[in-house]
Protein backbone atom coordinates (compact mmCIF):
# COMPACT_ATOMS: atom_id res chain seq x y z
CA UNK A 1 0.00 0.00 0.00
CA UNK A 2 1.26 3.18 -0.88
CA UNK A 3 0.07 6.62 0.39
CA UNK A 4 0.67 9.95 0.08
CA UNK A 5 2.78 11.91 3.21
CA UNK A 6 4.63 14.48 3.48
CA UNK A 7 8.26 13.02 2.48
CA UNK A 8 11.37 13.72 3.87
CA UNK A 9 13.34 15.85 1.70
CA UNK A 10 17.00 14.57 1.51
CA UNK A 11 18.76 18.41 2.81
CA UNK A 12 16.42 17.25 5.94
CA UNK A 13 17.65 13.34 6.13
CA UNK A 14 20.86 13.68 5.88
CA UNK A 15 21.91 16.35 8.86
CA UNK A 16 19.22 14.02 10.98
CA UNK A 17 20.91 11.36 10.18
CA UNK A 18 24.15 13.28 10.61
CA UNK A 19 22.65 13.84 13.83
CA UNK A 20 21.58 10.45 14.79
CA UNK A 21 25.13 9.28 14.06
CA UNK A 22 26.54 12.27 16.20
CA UNK A 23 24.30 11.23 19.24
CA UNK A 24 25.03 7.76 18.48
CA UNK A 25 28.98 7.99 18.66
CA UNK A 26 28.59 10.23 22.08
CA UNK A 27 25.89 7.74 23.22
CA UNK A 28 28.48 4.74 22.02
CA UNK A 29 31.44 6.24 23.58
CA UNK A 30 34.63 5.83 21.08
CA UNK A 31 37.28 5.11 23.50
CA UNK A 32 41.23 5.27 23.50
CA UNK A 33 42.61 2.41 25.18
CA UNK A 34 45.30 1.69 22.94
CA UNK A 35 47.96 1.01 25.76
CA UNK A 36 46.31 -2.30 27.19
CA UNK A 37 43.44 -3.09 24.46
CA UNK A 38 44.42 -2.99 21.10
CA UNK A 39 41.46 -5.27 20.19
CA UNK A 40 38.57 -3.24 21.86
CA UNK A 41 39.36 -0.24 19.75
CA UNK A 42 38.54 -1.89 16.67
CA UNK A 43 35.59 -3.60 17.56
CA UNK A 44 32.97 -2.39 15.60
CA UNK A 45 29.56 -1.42 18.52
CA UNK A 46 26.35 -1.52 16.71
CA UNK A 47 24.27 1.14 18.82
CA UNK A 48 21.02 2.11 18.73
CA UNK A 49 20.33 5.78 18.50
CA UNK A 50 18.67 6.24 22.10
CA UNK A 51 15.66 8.67 22.21
CA UNK A 52 16.47 9.17 25.85
CA UNK A 53 19.10 10.88 25.08
CA UNK A 54 19.08 14.49 25.53
CA UNK A 55 18.55 16.30 22.37
CA UNK A 56 21.04 19.31 21.77
CA UNK A 57 19.22 22.21 20.18
CA UNK A 58 20.94 21.91 17.28
CA UNK A 59 19.55 18.62 16.95
CA UNK A 60 16.00 20.07 17.98
CA UNK A 61 16.21 22.26 15.06
CA UNK A 62 16.76 19.71 12.38
CA UNK A 63 13.52 18.70 12.71
CA UNK A 64 11.29 17.33 9.91
CA UNK A 65 9.43 20.13 8.37
CA UNK A 66 5.70 20.42 8.93
CA UNK A 67 6.22 18.15 12.04
CA UNK A 68 6.56 20.61 14.80
CA UNK A 69 4.31 19.39 17.66
CA UNK A 70 1.87 21.90 17.96
CA UNK A 71 -0.74 20.25 20.15
CA UNK A 72 -1.96 22.43 23.04
CA UNK A 73 -0.84 22.38 26.15
CA UNK A 74 -3.70 23.07 29.10
CA UNK A 75 -0.75 24.79 30.84
CA UNK A 76 0.32 27.04 28.34
CA UNK A 77 3.65 26.09 28.21
CA UNK A 78 6.21 25.31 25.54
CA UNK A 79 8.95 22.55 24.22
CA UNK A 80 11.30 25.93 24.79
CA UNK A 81 9.96 26.41 28.15
CA UNK A 82 9.74 22.75 29.61
CA UNK A 83 11.69 20.41 27.20
CA UNK A 84 8.55 18.72 26.73
CA UNK A 85 5.01 20.28 26.86
CA UNK A 86 3.51 17.41 25.67
CA UNK A 87 3.63 15.44 29.16
CA UNK A 88 3.77 18.48 31.20
CA UNK A 89 1.46 18.46 33.97
CA UNK A 90 0.02 14.88 33.61
CA UNK A 91 0.08 12.36 36.18
CA UNK A 92 2.76 9.64 36.44
CA UNK A 93 1.34 5.89 36.24
CA UNK A 94 2.81 2.78 36.55
CA UNK A 95 3.34 0.55 33.17
CA UNK A 96 4.66 -2.48 34.19
CA UNK A 97 8.14 -4.14 34.66
CA UNK A 98 10.26 -6.91 32.72
CA UNK A 99 13.66 -8.51 33.32
CA UNK A 100 16.14 -10.36 31.36
CA UNK A 101 18.90 -12.28 32.55
CA UNK A 102 22.27 -13.11 30.48
CA UNK A 103 25.31 -14.60 31.66
CA UNK A 104 29.05 -14.65 29.82
CA UNK A 105 30.36 -18.11 30.63
CA UNK A 106 32.96 -20.74 30.73
CA UNK A 107 30.22 -23.38 30.29
CA UNK A 108 26.49 -22.40 28.75
CA UNK A 109 24.02 -23.07 30.58
CA UNK A 110 25.66 -22.50 33.89
CA UNK A 111 24.96 -25.09 36.72
CA UNK A 112 22.49 -22.19 38.55
CA UNK A 113 21.49 -19.70 36.43
CA UNK A 114 18.73 -17.26 36.45
CA UNK A 115 15.39 -17.59 35.78
CA UNK A 116 14.97 -17.95 31.69
CA UNK A 117 18.92 -16.91 32.14
CA UNK A 118 20.52 -16.43 28.50
CA UNK A 119 23.96 -17.86 28.32
CA UNK A 120 26.83 -17.25 25.67
CA UNK A 121 30.45 -19.04 26.30
CA UNK A 122 33.49 -16.99 27.34
CA UNK A 123 36.74 -16.83 25.12
CA UNK A 124 39.67 -17.29 26.01
CA UNK A 125 40.74 -15.49 28.81
CA UNK A 126 42.39 -12.52 27.31
CA UNK A 127 40.46 -12.72 24.32
CA UNK A 128 36.99 -10.05 23.21
CA UNK A 129 34.10 -12.24 23.82
CA UNK A 130 31.56 -10.38 21.97
CA UNK A 131 27.48 -10.99 22.90
CA UNK A 132 24.32 -9.69 21.55
CA UNK A 133 21.53 -10.88 23.26
CA UNK A 134 18.00 -10.23 21.59
CA UNK A 135 14.82 -10.08 23.19
CA UNK A 136 15.83 -11.32 26.82
CA UNK A 137 12.72 -10.26 28.21
CA UNK A 138 9.21 -8.47 26.69
CA UNK A 139 6.11 -6.60 28.38
CA UNK A 140 2.76 -6.20 25.81
CA UNK A 141 1.23 -2.79 26.36
CA UNK A 142 -2.48 -2.52 25.43
CA UNK A 143 -3.18 0.71 23.52
CA UNK A 144 -3.13 4.14 24.61
CA UNK A 145 -1.57 2.93 27.61
CA UNK A 146 0.00 6.36 27.85
CA UNK A 147 -0.14 9.98 26.75
CA UNK A 148 2.84 11.38 24.99
CA UNK A 149 5.25 9.15 27.25
CA UNK A 150 7.23 6.12 27.79
CA UNK A 151 9.97 6.41 30.73
CA UNK A 152 11.81 3.68 31.95
CA UNK A 153 13.58 2.81 35.29
CA UNK A 154 16.50 0.74 34.47
CA UNK A 155 18.27 -1.29 37.12
CA UNK A 156 21.14 -3.77 36.02
CA UNK A 157 22.56 -5.74 38.67
CA UNK A 158 26.02 -6.50 37.00
CA UNK A 159 28.51 -9.51 38.46
CA UNK A 160 32.06 -9.74 37.09
CA UNK A 161 34.59 -11.74 37.61
CA UNK A 162 37.88 -10.07 36.26
CA UNK A 163 40.43 -11.97 36.02
CA UNK A 164 44.26 -11.71 34.51
CA UNK A 165 45.73 -15.32 33.47
CA UNK A 166 48.81 -13.60 31.83
CA UNK A 167 52.27 -12.53 32.91
CA UNK A 168 51.81 -8.81 32.00
CA UNK A 169 49.58 -5.68 33.31
CA UNK A 170 46.14 -5.91 32.03
CA UNK A 171 42.59 -4.46 31.89
CA UNK A 172 39.26 -6.17 32.25
CA UNK A 173 36.47 -4.68 30.55
CA UNK A 174 33.05 -4.79 30.39
CA UNK A 175 30.73 -2.60 28.19
CA UNK A 176 27.18 -3.33 27.69
CA UNK A 177 24.57 -1.89 26.03
CA UNK A 178 21.09 -2.01 26.39
CA UNK A 179 18.30 -1.14 23.66
CA UNK A 180 14.49 -1.81 23.45
CA UNK A 181 12.93 -2.63 20.11
CA UNK A 182 9.39 -1.16 20.07
CA UNK A 183 6.82 -3.17 17.58
CA UNK A 184 3.96 -1.03 16.80
CA UNK A 185 1.34 -1.76 13.95
CA UNK A 186 1.22 1.99 13.12
CA UNK A 187 4.76 1.19 11.79
CA UNK A 188 3.82 -1.31 9.45
CA UNK A 189 2.85 1.34 6.59
CA UNK A 190 5.55 0.40 4.38
CA UNK A 191 5.58 3.99 3.08
CA UNK A 192 7.26 5.23 6.46
CA UNK A 193 10.83 5.18 6.55
CA UNK A 194 13.14 5.25 9.30
CA UNK A 195 15.24 8.19 8.69
CA UNK A 196 17.76 6.82 10.72
CA UNK A 197 17.97 3.51 8.73
CA UNK A 198 16.53 4.96 5.34
CA UNK A 199 14.43 1.95 5.16
CA UNK A 200 10.54 0.83 5.92
CA UNK A 201 10.03 0.82 9.38
CA UNK A 202 8.44 -2.90 8.66
CA UNK A 203 6.28 -2.44 12.26
CA UNK A 204 9.38 -2.00 14.17
CA UNK A 205 12.29 0.60 16.17
CA UNK A 206 14.52 0.28 18.31
CA UNK A 207 15.87 2.78 20.57
CA UNK A 208 19.02 3.14 23.29
CA UNK A 209 18.42 3.78 26.62
CA UNK A 210 21.22 6.00 27.02
CA UNK A 211 22.27 3.90 29.88
CA UNK A 212 25.23 1.87 28.59
CA UNK A 213 28.28 1.29 30.26
CA UNK A 214 32.09 0.46 29.72
CA UNK A 215 33.20 -0.98 33.73
CA UNK A 216 37.03 -1.24 33.16
CA UNK A 217 39.35 -2.59 36.32
CA UNK A 218 43.43 -2.36 35.58
CA UNK A 219 44.53 -5.73 36.86
CA UNK A 220 47.90 -7.46 37.41
CA UNK A 221 49.31 -10.27 36.20
CA UNK A 222 47.35 -13.38 37.99
CA UNK A 223 44.82 -11.18 39.43
CA UNK A 224 41.46 -12.00 39.93
CA UNK A 225 38.64 -9.78 41.48
CA UNK A 226 34.79 -9.93 41.57
CA UNK A 227 32.49 -6.94 42.13
CA UNK A 228 29.20 -6.59 42.05
CA UNK A 229 26.89 -3.53 41.67
CA UNK A 230 23.01 -2.62 41.54
CA UNK A 231 22.18 0.99 40.73
CA UNK A 232 19.08 2.50 38.76
CA UNK A 233 18.89 4.94 35.65
CA UNK A 234 15.54 6.82 34.67
CA UNK A 235 14.66 7.88 31.90
CA UNK A 236 15.97 11.55 30.83
CA UNK A 237 13.47 12.46 27.51
CA UNK A 238 12.11 8.97 27.62
CA UNK A 239 12.68 5.53 25.70
CA UNK A 240 9.49 6.69 23.49
CA UNK A 241 8.02 9.95 23.58
CA UNK A 242 5.61 11.62 21.13
CA UNK A 243 8.25 14.47 20.33
CA UNK A 244 10.87 12.25 19.55
CA UNK A 245 8.53 10.66 17.07
CA UNK A 246 8.05 13.43 15.56
CA UNK A 247 11.08 14.84 15.47
CA UNK A 248 13.63 11.61 15.25
CA UNK A 249 11.71 9.37 13.41
CA UNK A 250 9.67 11.43 11.13
CA UNK A 251 5.92 10.78 11.79
CA UNK A 252 3.27 13.41 11.48
CA UNK A 253 1.57 13.90 14.53
CA UNK A 254 -0.80 11.96 13.84
CA UNK A 255 0.99 9.27 12.72
CA UNK A 256 2.37 9.59 16.55
CA UNK A 257 -0.64 9.77 18.30
CA UNK A 258 -1.75 6.52 16.40
CA UNK A 259 1.61 5.27 17.55
CA UNK A 260 0.93 5.88 21.23
CA UNK A 261 -3.05 5.00 20.86
CA UNK A 262 -1.92 1.16 19.46
CA UNK A 263 -0.52 -1.45 21.43
CA UNK A 264 2.72 -2.62 21.58
CA UNK A 265 5.40 -5.29 22.31
CA UNK A 266 8.81 -4.10 24.17
CA UNK A 267 11.66 -6.41 23.60
CA UNK A 268 14.68 -6.03 25.67
CA UNK A 269 18.02 -6.43 23.76
CA UNK A 270 21.65 -6.46 25.33
CA UNK A 271 24.48 -6.05 23.87
CA UNK A 272 28.38 -5.15 23.98
CA UNK A 273 31.84 -7.62 24.65
CA UNK A 274 33.87 -8.20 27.54
CA UNK A 275 37.97 -8.74 28.10
CA UNK A 276 40.25 -10.49 30.67
CA UNK A 277 36.92 -11.71 32.20
CA UNK A 278 36.16 -15.11 32.78
CA UNK A 279 31.93 -14.64 34.07
CA UNK A 280 29.88 -12.25 34.14
CA UNK A 281 25.99 -12.09 34.90
CA UNK A 282 23.73 -9.62 34.11
CA UNK A 283 20.33 -8.96 35.66
CA UNK A 284 18.28 -6.25 33.55
CA UNK A 285 15.12 -5.19 35.53
CA UNK A 286 12.77 -2.86 34.08
CA UNK A 287 10.04 -0.77 35.36
CA UNK A 288 7.58 1.39 32.85
CA UNK A 289 5.94 4.45 33.68
CA UNK A 290 3.92 6.73 31.42
CA UNK A 291 2.22 9.75 31.21
CA UNK A 292 -2.22 9.24 32.09
CA UNK A 293 -4.31 9.94 29.68
CA UNK A 294 -6.94 12.35 30.54
CA UNK B 1 23.85 38.56 66.73
CA UNK B 2 21.33 36.30 65.30
CA UNK B 3 22.33 37.00 62.21
CA UNK B 4 25.51 35.78 62.51
CA UNK B 5 25.22 33.03 64.28
CA UNK B 6 22.69 32.32 61.56
CA UNK B 7 25.19 32.74 59.17
CA UNK B 8 27.84 30.45 61.14
CA UNK B 9 25.18 27.66 61.67
CA UNK B 10 24.04 27.97 58.10
CA UNK B 11 27.47 27.36 56.54
CA UNK B 12 28.32 24.25 59.02
CA UNK B 13 24.72 22.99 57.27
CA UNK B 14 25.28 23.52 54.08
CA UNK B 15 29.20 21.86 54.71
CA UNK B 16 27.11 18.72 56.11
CA UNK B 17 25.17 18.91 53.57
CA UNK B 18 26.48 18.92 50.34
CA UNK B 19 29.79 16.82 52.05
CA UNK B 20 32.38 18.68 52.27
CA UNK B 21 35.50 16.79 51.22
CA UNK B 22 38.79 16.53 52.99
CA UNK B 23 41.21 17.35 49.66
CA UNK B 24 40.65 20.73 50.08
CA UNK B 25 43.50 21.79 48.74
CA UNK B 26 42.89 19.62 45.27
CA UNK B 27 39.47 20.74 44.47
CA UNK B 28 38.44 24.13 46.42
CA UNK B 29 39.68 25.73 43.64
CA UNK B 30 36.98 27.19 41.13
CA UNK B 31 34.53 24.54 42.61
CA UNK B 32 30.63 26.46 42.64
CA UNK B 33 29.24 27.61 45.78
CA UNK B 34 27.63 24.91 46.56
CA UNK B 35 23.97 25.53 47.78
CA UNK B 36 22.51 24.32 50.74
CA UNK B 37 20.04 21.36 50.13
CA UNK B 38 16.64 21.57 50.39
CA UNK B 39 16.94 17.61 49.03
CA UNK B 40 17.98 16.46 52.36
CA UNK B 41 16.35 16.36 55.63
CA UNK B 42 16.57 18.87 58.05
CA UNK B 43 16.90 19.44 61.67
CA UNK B 44 15.14 21.12 64.20
CA UNK B 45 17.66 23.48 64.99
CA UNK B 46 17.58 24.90 61.02
CA UNK B 47 14.16 25.39 61.31
CA UNK B 48 14.60 27.17 64.42
CA UNK B 49 17.38 29.19 62.26
CA UNK B 50 15.30 30.04 59.33
CA UNK B 51 12.43 31.13 61.03
CA UNK B 52 14.91 33.07 63.32
CA UNK B 53 16.34 34.62 59.99
CA UNK B 54 13.00 35.32 58.72
CA UNK B 55 12.66 37.64 61.89
CA UNK B 56 16.09 39.07 62.28
CA UNK B 57 15.45 40.66 59.27
CA UNK B 58 13.72 44.67 58.47
CA UNK B 59 10.07 44.18 58.39
CA UNK B 60 8.41 42.57 55.24
CA UNK B 61 7.46 45.00 52.92
CA UNK B 62 5.59 43.29 50.27
CA UNK B 63 5.99 44.38 46.68
CA UNK B 64 3.40 42.09 45.37
CA UNK B 65 0.17 41.70 46.21
CA UNK B 66 -0.26 37.96 47.46
CA UNK B 67 -1.87 35.60 45.70
CA UNK B 68 -4.90 33.69 47.52
CA UNK B 69 -3.85 30.28 46.82
CA UNK B 70 -2.74 28.12 49.29
CA UNK B 71 -1.46 24.69 49.60
CA UNK B 72 -3.64 21.86 49.22
CA UNK B 73 -5.24 20.25 52.38
CA UNK B 74 -3.34 17.00 53.51
CA UNK B 75 -5.23 13.86 51.39
CA UNK B 76 -4.21 11.75 54.48
CA UNK B 77 -3.91 11.52 58.06
CA UNK B 78 -0.03 11.72 58.84
CA UNK B 79 2.44 13.15 60.25
CA UNK B 80 5.25 14.69 59.92
CA UNK B 81 6.88 12.09 62.12
CA UNK B 82 5.19 9.55 60.39
CA UNK B 83 6.31 9.83 56.54
CA UNK B 84 8.12 13.29 56.89
CA UNK B 85 6.45 14.96 53.76
CA UNK B 86 2.82 15.26 54.67
CA UNK B 87 2.35 17.75 51.78
CA UNK B 88 2.72 15.79 49.36
CA UNK B 89 1.44 12.45 50.84
CA UNK B 90 -0.77 10.54 48.28
CA UNK B 91 -0.68 13.04 45.72
CA UNK B 92 0.05 11.76 42.05
CA UNK B 93 3.45 12.29 40.63
CA UNK B 94 3.22 14.95 38.13
CA UNK B 95 5.39 15.11 34.92
CA UNK B 96 7.34 18.75 35.04
CA UNK B 97 9.41 18.53 32.05
CA UNK B 98 13.21 18.14 31.34
CA UNK B 99 16.72 19.69 30.18
CA UNK B 100 20.45 18.74 29.63
CA UNK B 101 23.81 19.86 29.83
CA UNK B 102 26.26 18.05 27.16
CA UNK B 103 29.82 18.93 29.30
CA UNK B 104 33.53 18.18 27.72
CA UNK B 105 36.27 18.93 29.20
CA UNK B 106 39.79 18.09 26.85
CA UNK B 107 42.24 19.33 24.33
CA UNK B 108 41.13 21.56 21.69
CA UNK B 109 37.96 22.27 22.52
CA UNK B 110 35.60 23.21 19.15
CA UNK B 111 33.68 26.20 19.10
CA UNK B 112 29.85 24.92 20.40
CA UNK B 113 27.66 25.17 17.79
CA UNK B 114 24.55 24.93 20.24
CA UNK B 115 23.51 26.51 23.65
CA UNK B 116 23.40 23.35 25.55
CA UNK B 117 27.14 22.80 24.99
CA UNK B 118 30.07 23.46 27.32
CA UNK B 119 33.86 22.68 26.71
CA UNK B 120 36.38 23.67 29.05
CA UNK B 121 40.06 23.44 27.96
CA UNK B 122 42.17 20.99 29.86
CA UNK B 123 45.20 22.08 31.37
CA UNK B 124 48.10 20.63 29.40
CA UNK B 125 50.44 20.81 32.53
CA UNK B 126 51.53 17.17 33.27
CA UNK B 127 49.52 16.25 36.69
CA UNK B 128 47.97 19.73 36.73
CA UNK B 129 44.53 19.93 37.81
CA UNK B 130 41.63 21.13 35.62
CA UNK B 131 38.54 22.90 36.90
CA UNK B 132 35.56 23.58 35.03
CA UNK B 133 32.41 25.80 36.26
CA UNK B 134 29.57 26.43 33.84
CA UNK B 135 26.40 28.19 35.48
CA UNK B 136 23.41 28.18 34.21
CA UNK B 137 24.21 25.18 31.57
CA UNK B 138 20.45 23.99 30.96
CA UNK B 139 17.13 25.40 32.63
CA UNK B 140 13.52 24.88 32.71
CA UNK B 141 10.61 27.68 32.98
CA UNK B 142 7.92 26.51 34.91
CA UNK B 143 4.64 27.98 34.70
CA UNK B 144 3.19 29.38 37.97
CA UNK B 145 0.92 26.48 39.77
CA UNK B 146 3.46 23.27 38.08
CA UNK B 147 3.15 22.06 41.39
CA UNK B 148 1.72 22.21 44.97
CA UNK B 149 4.49 21.68 47.51
CA UNK B 150 7.60 19.80 45.42
CA UNK B 151 9.52 19.88 43.15
CA UNK B 152 11.68 16.84 42.79
CA UNK B 153 14.52 15.97 40.43
CA UNK B 154 15.53 12.57 38.40
CA UNK B 155 18.81 13.53 37.72
CA UNK B 156 21.00 11.49 35.18
CA UNK B 157 24.69 11.97 34.24
CA UNK B 158 26.31 10.14 31.54
CA UNK B 159 29.53 10.48 32.32
CA UNK B 160 32.69 9.16 29.75
CA UNK B 161 36.34 9.48 31.90
CA UNK B 162 39.25 8.33 30.13
CA UNK B 163 42.09 8.30 33.05
CA UNK B 164 46.15 8.42 31.87
CA UNK B 165 48.88 8.44 33.37
CA UNK B 166 52.18 9.69 31.09
CA UNK B 167 54.61 9.63 33.91
CA UNK B 168 56.76 6.91 35.06
CA UNK B 169 55.31 6.57 38.10
CA UNK B 170 52.08 5.49 40.30
CA UNK B 171 49.75 8.55 40.43
CA UNK B 172 45.53 8.90 41.57
CA UNK B 173 43.29 10.34 38.85
CA UNK B 174 40.99 12.35 40.41
CA UNK B 175 37.49 13.39 38.34
CA UNK B 176 34.69 15.31 40.16
CA UNK B 177 31.55 17.40 39.93
CA UNK B 178 28.93 19.32 41.12
CA UNK B 179 25.84 19.95 40.21
CA UNK B 180 23.95 22.24 41.88
CA UNK B 181 20.53 24.40 40.89
CA UNK B 182 19.07 28.04 40.82
CA UNK B 183 15.82 29.02 41.42
CA UNK B 184 14.14 31.93 40.08
CA UNK B 185 10.80 33.42 41.71
CA UNK B 186 9.41 36.56 41.88
CA UNK B 187 8.42 36.27 45.71
CA UNK B 188 11.92 35.89 46.45
CA UNK B 189 12.11 39.78 44.70
CA UNK B 190 11.63 41.23 47.94
CA UNK B 191 14.45 43.02 49.03
CA UNK B 192 13.63 42.33 52.75
CA UNK B 193 13.51 39.15 52.81
CA UNK B 194 16.73 37.55 53.71
CA UNK B 195 18.69 33.82 52.58
CA UNK B 196 19.59 32.38 55.32
CA UNK B 197 22.14 30.40 53.72
CA UNK B 198 23.39 33.78 52.48
CA UNK B 199 22.56 36.90 55.68
CA UNK B 200 21.81 38.86 52.19
CA UNK B 201 18.74 39.32 50.31
CA UNK B 202 17.88 36.55 47.76
CA UNK B 203 17.75 39.00 45.51
CA UNK B 204 15.03 37.29 43.39
CA UNK B 205 16.58 33.41 43.22
CA UNK B 206 18.09 30.83 46.03
CA UNK B 207 20.86 28.18 45.27
CA UNK B 208 20.18 24.78 46.25
CA UNK B 209 21.90 21.23 45.34
CA UNK B 210 20.57 18.22 44.35
CA UNK B 211 22.88 15.90 46.47
CA UNK B 212 24.39 14.50 43.65
CA UNK B 213 27.92 15.36 44.02
CA UNK B 214 30.23 12.53 43.06
CA UNK B 215 33.76 12.12 43.32
CA UNK B 216 35.85 9.21 41.21
CA UNK B 217 39.70 8.43 41.94
CA UNK B 218 41.13 5.59 40.28
CA UNK B 219 44.59 4.10 41.00
CA UNK B 220 46.86 4.35 37.81
CA UNK B 221 50.09 2.67 36.89
CA UNK B 222 52.36 4.47 35.36
CA UNK B 223 52.03 4.48 31.52
CA UNK B 224 48.58 4.29 31.73
CA UNK B 225 45.16 4.79 30.35
CA UNK B 226 41.97 3.55 30.94
CA UNK B 227 38.63 4.43 29.84
CA UNK B 228 35.31 3.89 31.79
CA UNK B 229 31.49 4.63 30.82
CA UNK B 230 29.20 5.25 33.72
CA UNK B 231 25.46 6.16 33.80
CA UNK B 232 23.10 5.79 36.34
CA UNK B 233 20.70 8.34 38.16
CA UNK B 234 19.99 10.32 41.69
CA UNK B 235 16.20 10.98 42.37
CA UNK B 236 15.24 13.11 44.91
CA UNK B 237 14.96 12.52 48.64
CA UNK B 238 12.74 15.67 50.21
CA UNK B 239 13.18 17.23 46.96
CA UNK B 240 15.32 19.98 45.58
CA UNK B 241 12.40 22.55 46.76
CA UNK B 242 9.71 22.47 48.87
CA UNK B 243 6.36 23.93 50.45
CA UNK B 244 8.60 22.81 53.76
CA UNK B 245 11.77 23.20 53.04
CA UNK B 246 10.96 27.23 51.82
CA UNK B 247 9.88 27.92 55.30
CA UNK B 248 12.18 25.45 57.35
CA UNK B 249 15.10 26.31 55.17
CA UNK B 250 14.95 29.62 53.71
CA UNK B 251 12.49 31.27 56.71
CA UNK B 252 9.65 32.03 54.43
CA UNK B 253 5.94 32.57 55.44
CA UNK B 254 3.89 29.96 55.15
CA UNK B 255 1.88 32.30 52.64
CA UNK B 256 4.80 33.35 51.05
CA UNK B 257 5.44 29.70 50.44
CA UNK B 258 2.09 29.21 49.07
CA UNK B 259 2.85 32.63 46.75
CA UNK B 260 6.24 31.01 45.62
CA UNK B 261 4.38 28.10 44.43
CA UNK B 262 1.53 29.92 42.82
CA UNK B 263 4.07 31.91 40.51
CA UNK B 264 6.33 31.00 37.55
CA UNK B 265 9.52 29.52 38.60
CA UNK B 266 12.60 28.97 36.71
CA UNK B 267 15.36 26.77 37.31
CA UNK B 268 18.77 26.88 36.37
CA UNK B 269 21.40 23.79 35.81
CA UNK B 270 24.73 24.59 36.85
CA UNK B 271 27.71 22.02 37.14
CA UNK B 272 31.15 22.57 38.54
CA UNK B 273 34.02 20.53 39.34
CA UNK B 274 37.02 19.39 38.34
CA UNK B 275 39.88 16.58 36.78
CA UNK B 276 43.48 15.24 37.64
CA UNK B 277 45.10 12.57 35.32
CA UNK B 278 42.64 12.30 32.91
CA UNK B 279 42.85 12.65 29.08
CA UNK B 280 39.61 13.48 28.58
CA UNK B 281 36.10 13.78 30.24
CA UNK B 282 32.08 14.29 28.28
CA UNK B 283 29.30 14.32 30.41
CA UNK B 284 25.62 14.50 29.86
CA UNK B 285 23.73 15.64 32.26
CA UNK B 286 19.72 14.77 31.82
CA UNK B 287 17.24 16.76 34.47
CA UNK B 288 13.68 16.11 34.79
CA UNK B 289 11.64 17.66 36.90
CA UNK B 290 8.59 16.14 38.48
CA UNK B 291 6.03 17.74 41.22
CA UNK B 292 2.74 16.80 42.85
Amino acid sequence: MTRSRPAISAKNRLPLLAVGIAIGLTSLGVFAYRELLPAVDALPIEEAFSMDLPMTAEAASMRIENTVPTQPNPWGVTHEMVGEADSFGRDSVYLGAMAGHIALSATCPRSNPMPGEQCQVIGTNNGVTRFDFRNIAEMRLPAASANALLCQWLTPIVSINYRNGTSVRAAGTLYYAPTVTVLNPALNDPALINPLTGRPFNGALTTGLSSQERLSMPLEPGFAIAEQTRKSSVCVAGMVSRSRLIQVYGLSEAEADRFLASPMTLQFNVSGFSQYVDLAVLSLNMRLMGDARM
Amino acid sequence: MPRKLVLVLAIAAAAASVAAYAQKGLFVRNDAVRGVSADLKNYPEQRLLSRRASQASAPVTAKRAPIPTKLAAPIYDVTVDDVYDVDSFGRYVKWLGLTSAFIDVQTGCAKPTTPDEYCQEMNPTVGAITAFNFQDAARIKLPKYASNSLLCYWFSPLLRVTWQNPTAAPVVGRFYYSPTLTIENPVLDDPALIDPTTGAPFGGKLLTSMTSSERFQESLNAGITLSEQTRDSTVCMAGFLSHKSLIENYGLTPAQADDFFASPTTIRLNVSGSVQYVGEAHMVFGLRVVGD
